[in-house]
């Protein structure tokens, strides 16, 4: 086992250009502003970035793609609000073993605005135009 | 009315350009000002270069069939499009790649080939909405 102390350290942390109330800034621009000045915090460059941890509506591939980047590695375990200090571990892991050498913790939230934000339980159509789940046309299992 | 289709929502700050030029018959596209990419969907941030200053302009509506799909079965009951329809991606002049609708053309393989040149059609859905789709270019053949 590689020694993991001083293997990975936090290089750089920033957040979106403006905090408060945002009605004219979505979900995702802030996710990206906050990545775009953390990574210049650490004085690297987005394309630097290859590895994306991030959890919540927006998926790590999401960021990624929206990044115009393609990360070697990305993690969206998302467990509530613990979920960026869970992935501040996942991150340290998988830098300790090569899995990406830049990796970017990332989070943002129109939580006042609710901007480019689905609501949660929101049916992606109306209930009235759903078709039955397959769990619910499916007979119960048997012992 | 009843709508065939579902309305795109939300409408973000961010892509409020994009549907604003649309509903004036204008395909409007974030282009990045330092390498001078048209890029979409709409955002901060340049998805080539990482720059943050982006400009809007109108595209030319022309491209081609990058790829296609005939739907048979629609998946969800909200988008009432009559089937078979084609499901296109679009390459526009300018370089992005868009998701479509290949109309004014009979929806059988034999008639439709990736790479064909196509133009836009707009589709005036509401006051607020109109959706970008696109047909052979030079009318149906």
């Amino acid at each position: 086992m590689k020694e993991l102390r001083n293997s990975v350290c936090i290089v750089g942390a920033d957040e979106s250009d403006e905090l408060g109330t945002l009605p004219n800034k979505s979900m995702l621009t802030l996710h990206l502003e906050a990545v775009r000045n953390a990574v210049r915090d650490a004085g690297l460059k987005i394309g630097d970035v290859d590895g994306v941890f991030t959890a919540g509506q927006h998926s790590p591939a999401t960021i990624g793609e929206a990044l115009g980047i393609v990360p070697r590695y990305i993690d969206g375990t998302t467990v509530g609000g613990c979920s960026f200090i869970i992935m501040v571990g996942h991150a340290m892991v998988a830098l300790h073993h090569g899995l990406c050498d830049v990796a970017v913790v990332c989070h943002g939230e129109s939580g006042r605005s609710g901007v480019g934000v689905t609501p949660a339980g929101t049916p992606r159509c109306p209930a009235s135009t759903r078709r039955p789940t397959a769990s619910a046309a499916r007979p119960p299992i048997s012992a | 009315m009843e709508l065939e289709r579902p309305l795109p929502q939300p409408i973000t700050p961010e892509a409020k350009p994009y549907w604003d030029g649309l509903r004036e018959q204008k395909l409007m596209l974030p282009r990045c000002r330092a390498c001078q990419r048209a890029f979409l969907y709409p955002r901060v941030l340049c998805p080539f270069c990482h720059a943050s200053d982006i400009e809007w302009v109108q595209a030319s509506g022309r491209g081609k069939l990058y790829s296609f799909e005939i739907a048979y079965q629609t998946i969800s009951k909200a988008f009432k499009v009559k089937p078979p329809y084609v499901l296109a991606m679009i390459e526009l002049e300018e370089g992005p790649r868009m998701m479509s609708n290949l109309v004014g053309i009979e929806p059988d393989p034999k008639r439709i080939a990736c790479d064909m040149p196509v133009e836009i059609v707009f589709e005036k859905l509401t006051d607020e909405i109109t959706l970008p789709l696109f047909k052979p270019a030079g009318g149906a053949r």
